[in-house]
């Protein structure tokens, strides 16, 4: 495995320097009482999401993911069949049946109405300055035309539009176009394989963002439970609307995040956000869709509109890209990595690095170091100006000030949740700390795993507050998380009181004894 | 559209940047400077003028590869780029340096380690064609160094050995993690978890052949010397006294590589002795924790703003763009955090030298670099960083307190351009050090001067005659810039000079 991580290794120069304060986007809102960090604190608080493919579907590979860091496990409908996703479905269940302290989030993700080329029987080799067509006509492939999936594709697309293919890897010209074929020259050529993904610069096909497949992978999902949908290339809140609607009448109780991905996506960002549970920057077809140099600007409102109204956001696609077939990442794909934790994402993805790289488990290690080592350099916020709460509020309020206590203590923070809202507030407040939610719901541990900085823990409560409190914090030091002598911040507040009285909140900081 | 532009009496600006200027007025030309290494994909006097006219502020010559000639061909077309085309592109010649690396792999591109393979590391030199599985190495005490059960590293790690055995001059090691072998490839060695440094710490920083690549670019008049593998001032101080006896008339910047453990620990002192710094991340996360080299950048680059030296942030930016017509997103993303520090400028490496795509990597670079620079007028982010005070004479004091009231001026006002009339340079790089959200309008006497500030963030260099009275050399430059519809009657001005204390703010007539 990778050895990057070792203390032994890291150069002096550091350890006399201290970290640097790099909270280049948030030091305006943060103000630092010290140079004091969080470095104390070994956990991880950005939570990392891999896609399950061929290179990591085996029982042990999921079993080595999870033990390097996986918090999600992402089924990609585009690939696979029902059969090979339920095997993987069950492993990770199996994995979460075996801990009440780990848990692996499932997330489904569709395929979306993708637009692909058709299949070719060999490599057809594209130059520059060559023409190139392609027809609505099925199962076409000549030397100079091939098949598109989509039949409006001739209707969408104008003359002077530049078609990508798979992100741009190739790019072609539109020039001309009959009512089946679009004509193009190539301007930059290369390999053109069997069912590529198209996409069209600034536009998005118009296609319905749930497709028939989609749907029944839908209700795929809702046999097996899965805690995420990702929904691609969603345009507008009325297909999140639709999915809600539909998980409700079936009664099921799953997260929906849309994928931001399209160009019309953009346009109705605010709309879209405030409706879904969480979002994905998906950044290949967002790239794609809009100029590549606008990717990074988006990437940073996406995360703060989320962070805004508490909902989760995962940076994703080409995060680890060159370590598909390398075992080391380049300088730019960690620089990539420490953007997106010192944006204060939730999550971080790898798609194809786990699901059909070489090097998976190196990939997962990687992203873990980086993370912590980023996260250990974010500034501590210890005062409580221009603060976000309000008193109408109170759950909200509790959350901040709480998280503002604990990171003047550097304490960890505990919080007993039914439901999971009082973690999910804590998480917006992003405290230096982590956060254990103990919940003796497992559907809410899994949805839990998602969110930047909680740790959820499984717990039967009983009936006796401080009965309770004790068994978790033996818990905790028997797992070797809390130590003699260390301060913890326990919050009891929140819409549905557990053991206390509606009208009350509490925030009760403890020291720990041995033997709790 | 390229005019020739020598004409002695008048103004000598680069055509692209006149054209940016005329179709699109002052404020959105680009700010952060782009240099661009250039090698086999990008050494013709066309292929050089692409790149200039794609933007390419410093062309770099990197002289681990290629002969004197070649080097010497590619100075000699920048050089006449500029005269013609009235380009200001620097030339900056990048040192090997003596730390340890592989061999050239006697022509081959790359060739690749699988998992178990044993290869032959050596000090010996092959005479003709290099055997199989054998990789030359470019220190002569590596075979003493290492001991069995060393890790070796190969690029911080883009392929991993283990030592197990050692013949006289040949070093046998096992390939414990497969890769690319690519040639003159970085190489350390790992003992009980920590970087080996023994006699190879002991190498001189500038090696034999590097003074003479050193006399080499003196005589051909470089403008940026880098040094690689920089560990303290000492050597930064000992170049540029030698440069100072020896280069004739024009001044030779030095850069310092930080690229090293040491350079991180004495980068305060590197970086005062430097005329600049480059964040070599190659290298650098070589020797250091990956995890640690985003903060390292970030703390490189702010020494360098605090200290008014230039800061260029390098290698890997794009490094897929030597095979694919397109960035991945996570390059996309670490360019622009580049771009928001701040950095003077942002480098390509084998993408340019030895890439499939140099012109559309450079694109890149710039179509980034314009859109965050953009969003943040658009944000209205000025910088407002506290700058500490760093002249040590009284005069040097007033020219800092001068640029620093010019910059929050200029912010303040909006005005279109700050114009610096400056013989040496200085006062210009201290308007620059602000980052005022305009541009700024450097003019000097010597075209040496003019290429050199050609490195810095947001100077657009001009070459004038100027005299000792600023409302001549004003109205002198107002009409000539108007003639050529650069500037219009009614922009906002704000001047400064090193001749003369004081700032003007003044409307075009």
């Amino acid at each position: 495995s990778i050895k990057i991580s070792e203390d032994s290794r890291k150069p002096k120069a550091y350890a006399e320097n201290g970290a640097f304060d790099v909270g280049v986007l948030d030091s305006s809102s943060y103000r630092l009482a010290d140079s004091r960090t969080s470095s104390n604190d070994s956990r991880r608080k950005t939570k990392i999401v891999c896609t399950i493919g061929p290179s990591s579907s085996s029982r042990e590979m999921i079993w080595k993911l999870a033990e390097a860091g996986m918090n999600v496990a992402r089924l990609n409908m585009s690939h696979g069949d029902h059969a090979s996703h339920q095997i993987t479905i069950d492993l990770v269940k199996e994995y979460n049946s075996l801990f009440v302290d780990k848990a692996i989030a499932i997330m489904l993700d569709t395929k979306g109405p993708e637009v692909r080329s058709g299949d070719v029987p060999q490599p057809i080799f594209l130059e520059e300055g060559q023409e190139f067509n392609f027809t609505i006509k099925r199962g076409v492939s000549l030397k100079d035309t091939v098949s598109v999936n989509y039949d409006d594709f001739v209707n969408d697309v104008e003359v002077g539009d530049i078609l990508l293919v798979d992100g741009g890897m190739m790019s072609l010209a539109v020039k001309s176009k009959t009512s089946d074929l679009v004509k193009c020259v190539v301007i930059d050529g290369g390999e053109l394989q069997s069912r590529r993904h198209l996409n069209v610069r600034g536009k998005s096909a118009t296609l319905p963002s749930i497709t028939d497949k989609d749907w029944e992978d839908i209700k795929f999902g809702v046999d097996n439970q899965v805690d995420f949908y990702a929904v691609s290339f969603v345009k507008d809140a009325k297909v999140v609307h639709e999915l809600k609607n539909y998980l409700k009448t079936c009664s099921a109780d799953i997260s929906v995040i849309v994928k931001i991905e399209s160009a019309d996506s953009i346009k109705n960002l605010p709309s879209i956000i405030s409706a879904c549970d969480g979002a994905m920057v998906a950044r290949g077809d967002l790239g794609a869709e809009l100029p590549i140099e606008e990717v990074p600007l988006l990437q940073e409102e996406i995360i703060r509109r989320c962070r805004s109204i508490h909902k989760p956001v995962i940076v994703a696609t080409n995060m680890l890209e060159s370590m598909i077939n390398h075992p080391t990442p380049t300088r730019a794909e960690v620089s990539d990595i420490a953007i997106a934790v010192r944006e204060g994402a939730d999550a971080i993805m790898l798609s194809g690095e786990t699901a059909h790289g070489k090097f998976p488990l190196k990939a997962v290690n990687v992203m873990h170091t980086v993370a912590l080592r980023t996260e250990a350099s974010l500034p501590v916020r210890t005062s409580a100006s221009r603060t976000t709460a309000y008193k109408g509020h109170m759950g909200q309020m509790f959350a901040f000030h709480a998280s503002i206590m604990a990171n003047t203590l550097s304490s960890p923070l505990i919080v007993f949740t039914r439901t999971g809202s009082m973690a999910v507030l804590l998480s917006h407040y992003r405290p230096s700390a982590t956060i254990f939610a103990f919940t003796n719901q497992r559907r809410i541990m899994q949805r839990l795993a998602l969110y930047q900085g909680v740790m959820p823990i499984y717990m039967e409560f009983s009936d006796d507050a401080e009965d309770t409190y004790a068994r978790s914090l033996k818990l905790l030091q028997d797992e070797n998380m809390l130590k003699e002598g260390q301060h913890v911040t326990l919050v009891q507040s929140g819409s549905q009181p557990i053991w206390r009285e509606e009208s009350t909140h509490l925030i009760q900081v403890r020291k720990i004894k041995i033997g709790g | 559209a390229t005019a020739v532009t020598t004409d002695t009496s008048g103004i000598e600006v680069d055509t692209v940047t006149e054209a940016e200027l005329k179709e699109n007025g002052f404020r959105s030309t680009r700010r952060t400077k782009l240099i661009c290494t250039i090698g086999p994909a990008t050494c013709g006097f066309e292929q050089l003028e692409a790149l200039a006219v794609g933007g390419m502020n410093v062309a770099r010559l990197n002289m681990c590869h290629g002969t004197r000639d070649w080097h010497r061909g590619v100075i000699r077309s920048v050089r006449r780029l500029n005269e013609e085309k009235g380009f200001a592109v620097a030339i900056m010649m990048d040192t090997e340096g003596s730390e340890i690396h592989m061999g050239d792999l006697g022509g081959e591109a790359s060739a690749k380690a699988e998992d178990g393979e044993v290869w032959t590391f050596t000090v010996r030199a092959f005479d003709s064609s290099r055997p199989e599985r054998t990789i030359s190495v470019s220190y002569d005490g590596f075979a003493e160094d290492v001991r069995v059960g060393d890790e070796l590293l190969v690029d911080g790690g883009m392929v991993r050995f283990e030592v197990i055995e050692k013949i006289g001059p040949d070093v046998k090691c096992l390939c414990t993690d497969p890769g690319l072998l690519l040639p003159r490839a970085n190489l350390t060695f790992w003992r009980d978890g920590s970087l080996v440094r023994e006699r190879n710490a002991m190498l001189p920083t500038i090696s034999s052949k590097d003074w003479l690549d050193i006399d080499f670019g003196i005589a051909e008049g470089v403008d940026f010397i880098a040094v690689s593998f920089v560990k303290s001032a000492e050597v930064i101080n000992h170049l540029k006294s030698y440069l100072a006896a020896r280069s004739r008339g024009g001044e030779i910047g030095v850069i310092a590589k930080i690229e090293s453990i040491d350079s991180l620990t004495n980068l305060e002192e590197i970086i005062l002795a430097s005329d600049g710094a480059m964040v070599a991340r190659g290298d650098l996360g070589a020797q250091i924790p990956l995890e640690q080299v985003p903060a390292a950048q970030q703390r490189i680059v702010q020494v360098c703003r605090a200290l008014n030296k230039p800061v260029i942030v390098a290698s890997q930016l794009l490094e897929s763009m030597i095979e694919y017509p397109t960035p991945t997103r996570a390059e996309v993303a670490d360019v622009s955090e580049a771009v928001r520090q701040r950095s003077d400028a942002l480098m390509l490496s084998g993408e340019s030298a030895m890439g499939q795509f140099p012109d559309k990597a450079l694109t890149v670079l710039r179509t980034v670099s314009l859109r965050i620079e953009r969003w943040w007028r658009e944000e209205k982010r000025h910088e407002s960083v506290p700058l500490q005070a760093i002249g040590s004479s009284f005069s040097d004091k007033i020219s800092e307190e001068i640029c620093n009231s010019a910059a929050k001026m200029a912010n303040n006002l909006g005005v279109d351009a700050v114009f610096v009339y400056t013989t040496s340079g200085h006062m210009a790089s201290l308007v620059s050090r602000c980052r005022p959200d305009c541009p700024i309008f450097a003019f000097t006497t010597t075209t040496s001067v003019r290429r050199r500030l050609n490195l810095q963030w947001g100077l657009i260099p001009f070459r004038l005659s100027f005299s000792d009275d600023m409302e001549s050399n004003l109205n002198k430059t107002f009409s000539l810039l108007k003639s050529r519809g650069m500037i219009k009657s009614g922009d906002l001005v704000i001047a400064v000079s090193d001749m003369l204390q004081s700032i003007q703010v003044m409307n075009v007539p």
